[in-house]
């Protein structure tokens, strides 16, 4: 029955609640973070959602500092294991080892590894061996250790973030695309803005340590997150999503044109999975209490760029990943304005090279003042399309340099 | 569903049926119009009834139609809302979940429903209702184009369908024309034919449209003219006579004789002006004829003093002319003209077959009588078709000025006869003559018809007297003394003898300068 009164006087508790978490944790971010708020929201959006983020960016822009101090606004037993070309998986998962008690019996005990932790930082991940990587593979997607047969579970909520540097190729083991599509989101870190740059270099003047306190703990996580499931998603949404994944496989039938003429390999079920379980939260987070049109496109580029593998011909039009996937969302919804991304500052990939595509960052209509400032500062193509009838989207979408 | 929800759905609903009723009212009203716009383009009446059921019927169709077209689904509201009021697909969601439980659901419903409150109207409407006000505007303009234009419209198009009324003035005026031909001198079948043109032409005239009293009017004045062609033989005869030199003048002759009464300038525009004109010309018809006549004769006079042989050769070519063109001109056997000029045909060949036996004297008088004859005879004739001629003329004349509506000028007329040049005379001894005769005189060489007299020049002629062919300045004194004592004798016209003095003096100079 529908409620007379002005409904924002009785807000329901837990929506509160879940705003007020999301408005903590930013602001206690952003004591040690500086700008980035794209990155934090998606990082936000990823954790309360449930999954595991892969964060790419040049040395120096906060990717590592960004993950340690969410560890501690989470409140979440965090681990950091850096990768390195001779880290093996037992130094990840854990092994066994054989210890004396105090009778001098000898017994083997299970020594847990780095991973057993809510939050991992899995720092310069494609620096180590896919033979370590993959050791990854099974506690990403099942939240579980397997060693010498043994099943070790790990307490949720657990969260996976990794960091690459994509300029750094020598040493480096490109991601298989198994352990890629466990990976929620790939969000790419660019280089701080020169307001940003002078904040932190005010703010390191002052002190290099990390300020940010615990502001929520793993259980409130799991409470936004079953409340974020409950965000009703209408069937043209849905099939909006669907048929953007779907549109993503060149060898459908039903694919569009762009996938068949720029994609090599489309993104898999748990592309759709995760564009939909993230825009709930997303809706949830901006104040909506439904999944619109704005947050699947939104969420389309963070969700799909690491799990479609564009071809050749994408090479020789000098077109990104997320410039292919601004077609596939033209091409999905013609009623549907498609966001359009910035190409100015695409580097073409070297050939022989896994192609890895230009990170754009995510933008929403609320960081719309912080993006035009942005804009003057970086020459960024912006382009503003007209959402709806009354409504601008301005979407600004600038490049980085596309690792070797 | 919520309510504020609903009541936007009720709104969206008026907003339908409005719209709706609009595009019926312009659909209705424009068919009526377009409907009324082409009956009065075939100026073709129906009753205002029908424009009514027309339109009516039109109305209906079309607002029923709109109805159905605009009327939107709870689904396509919710859709067009989201769309209007940047609602991001709050509506939709509420709509879709409408039945569902949750605290999320019921949370979202609530927003939405509070959102939406009070909304007027979905704000693209405004601008949707301009199509159907311009389209209301534009009908309302058709019908009232189609109202203001007067019954008979099309007949600005296509006036040649309307009804030709023709007045009481020119119908009267007709009759008369009518009943002045038939108390009219012309002959019988000319009366006739000219009776029945006119009369076919008033029975048209009751129930003919414009188009058909034009081409009546055009059809009775041809008929006028074919039936005085017809009855008028000259305009057959004189054709065939001119294309001979020895006849070529006198056809031309007979020819303005006829068409003389024009030198006085009189638009015959009355009955009683052919009948004046008729007396006024009597005279200058014999006269023109006359004069050719004449100058025919004289030249049979001279002729007559030569051999009989050439004598014979140059009537008998002269018989040949006028039996050739009677010939052509058979089917006037019976008229008076052709009788003239077959009498005097016969009588010159009678007198070409005895020659040898007739003195000079008679030959002259025989000349003499049957130029007279002829000139009678002819004259007499040809004062009838004139007259003919000038009816012909005041017939076309009444009618062009009764029915000035129905012609912008009459057929002209072509009375004119011209001598062709070049024509050869017809003779048993020209290879391409006309079919020449068998004449029992034998050759006609020297002074006959088939040898031109090349006057000045050093050619020979035949002697009479030595038979020899001796230089013409020899025997030039013999003729010019022949010709002084017929001349003195006062058988010749004052114009041939001062010819023939002017001729002679010429002839005289060259044998004193040769």
């Amino acid at each position: 029955m529908e409620n007379k009164t002005d409904v924002k006087n009785q807000p329901n508790e837990k929506v509160k609640a879940f705003s007020l978490a999301i408005s903590k944790i930013k602001s206690e971010l952003a004591k040690d973070v500086v700008g980035q708020e794209d990155i934090v929201d998606n990082v936000i959006i990823a954790i309360i959602a449930g999954g595991n983020v892969l964060l790419e960016g040049v040395p120096g822009v906060g990717k590592t500092r960004l993950v340690r101090s969410l560890g501690r606004v989470l409140s979440l037993p965090f681990s950091r294991i850096q990768f390195t070309p001779d880290l093996m998986p037992s130094d990840v998962t854990g092994t066994n080892v054989i210890e004396k008690d105090a009778s001098g019996k000898m017994s083997t005990v299970f020594q847990r590894g780095p991973i057993f932790a809510n939050l991992v930082l899995a720092d310069e991940i494609n620096r180590a061996t896919p033979k370590t990587q993959s050791a990854m593979l099974e506690v990403m997607q099942e939240h579980k250790v397997t060693v010498a047969k043994q099943t070790y579970k790990i307490d949720e909520p657990f969260f996976v973030l990794a960091t690459q540097n994509p300029i750094e190729q020598d040493g480096t083991y490109p991601l298989p695309e198994a352990q890629m599509d466990r990976f929620m989101f790939k969000l790419v870190v660019k280089f701080p803005t020169v307001k940003e740059l002078a904040g932190i270099v005010n703010m390191t003047q002052i002190t290099l340590d990390e300020t940010a306190t615990a502001v929520i703990d793993g259980k409130t996580i799991l409470e936004m997150r079953e409340l974020s499931k409950s965000v009703p998603v209408i069937d043209d949404v849905l099939d909006y999503a669907v048929k953007l994944v779907s549109n993503t496989h060149p060898e459908l039938d039903t694919s569009s044109s762009v996938a068949k003429k720029y994609i090599k390999y489309g993104a898999s079920p748990r592309a759709a999975q995760a564009i939909i379980t993230a825009a709930k939260v997303r809706a949830l987070m901006n104040g909506k209490y439904n999944v619109s049109y704005d947050d699947i496109k939104a969420l389309a580029y963070p969700v799909l760029r690491h799990r479609i593998k564009i071809n050749y011909n994408a090479v020789n039009d000098k077109l990104s990943v997320d410039d292919v996937i601004s077609k596939l969302l033209g091409d999905n919804s013609k009623d549907k304005t498609a966001v359009k991304v910035d190409t100015d500052n695409v580097v073409p990939p070297v050939a022989d090279e896994p192609v890895i595509a230009d990170v754009p960052d995510d933008g929403e209509k609320k960081k719309k003042e912080k993006k035009i400032k942005e804009k003057k500062e970086k020459p960024v193509k912006e382009k503003k399309v007209k959402d709806k009838k009354n409504e601008e989207v301005n979407v600004t979408i600038s490049s980085t340099e596309v690792g070797q | 569903m919520s309510e504020n929800f609903k009541k936007l759905k009720t709104k969206n609903l008026i907003i339908a049926i409005i719209k709706s009723v609009i595009v019926g009212v312009a659909a209705g009203l424009a068919a009526a119009g377009i409907v009324m716009i082409c009956m009065k383009l075939c100026v073709t009446a129906i009753d205002s009834g029908y424009y009514f059921l027309i339109g009516f019927a039109t109305a209906a169709v079309a607002g029923c139609g709109a109805f159905l077209a605009l009327r939107s689904s709870d689904k396509k509201l919710a859709k067009r809302i989201d769309e209007d009021y940047s609602l991001q697909e709050r509506v939709q969601t509420m709509l879709e979940f409408a039945g569902k439980e949750g605290e999320i659901v019921e949370m979202q419903r609530a927003d939405t429903s509070a959102r939406i409150a009070g909304l007027p109207v979905l704000k693209s409407t405004y601008i949707r209702f301009i199509a159907p006000v311009v389209s209301l505007i534009l009908a309302c303009a058709v019908f009232g184009t189609a109202a203001v234009l007067p019954a008979d419209a099309g007949s600005v198009f296509d006036p040649g369908n309307d009804k030709y009324t023709a007045t009481e003035t020119q119908l009267m005026a007709l009759d008369t024309l009518i009943t002045d031909v038939e108390n009219s001198s012309v002959g019988a079948s000319l009366k006739k034919e000219l009776g029945n043109a006119l009369g076919d032409f008033r029975t048209a005239l009751d129930d003919v449209t414009v188009y058909g009293a034009k081409a009546a009017f055009a059809e009775t004045v041809y008929k006028i003219d074919d039936a005085v062609i017809d009855a008028n033989s000259y305009k057959t005869v004189c054709p065939e006579l001119v294309k001979y030199p020895r006849t070529a003048l006198l056809a031309k002759a007979f020819n303005d004789s006829v068409t003389t009464y024009q030198s006085r300038n009189v638009r015959i525009s009355a009955y009683a002006q052919v009948e004046n004109l008729s007396v006024l010309t009597e005279e200058a018809v014999g006269s023109v004829i006359k004069k050719e006549v004449d100058a025919l004769r004289a030249k049979l006079n001279v002729l007559k003093n030569s051999t009989t042989a050439s004598l014979a050769g140059e009537l008998n070519d002269t018989v040949n002319c006028f039996d050739r063109t009677l010939a052509a001109s058979q089917k006037y056997a019976e008229d008076g003209f052709y009788t003239a000029l077959k009498d005097f045909g016969d009588k010159l060949k009678e007198i070409a077959e005895n020659v040898d036996s007739y003195t000079d004297d008679y030959m002259q008088n025989t000349f003499d009588a049957l130029s007279d004859a002829l000139v009678t005879a002819s004259a007499e004739a040809l004062h009838a078709q004139a007259f003919n001629r000038m009816t012909q003329d005041f017939v076309r004349n009444r009618l062009a000025d009764i029915f000035t509506d129905l012609h912008s000028g009459l057929p002209e007329l072509d009375d004119s006869l011209t001598i062709p040049a070049g024509s050869n005379v017809p003779s048993e001894n020209d290879p391409g003559g006309e079919g020449g005769d068998n004449d029992d005189d034998g050759d006609h060489t020297g002074s006959g018809g088939d040898q031109e007299i090349d006057f000045g020049s050093d050619d020979k002629i035949f002697n009479p007297f030595t038979g020899e062919y001796v230089s013409y300045l020899e025997l030039l004194d013999f003729y010019q003394n022949l010709l002084s004592n017929k001349m003195n004798g006062g058988n010749l016209s004052p114009e041939l003898i001062k010819f023939f003095e002017d001729y002679f003096s010429s002839l005289t100079e060259s044998k004193s300068n040769g």
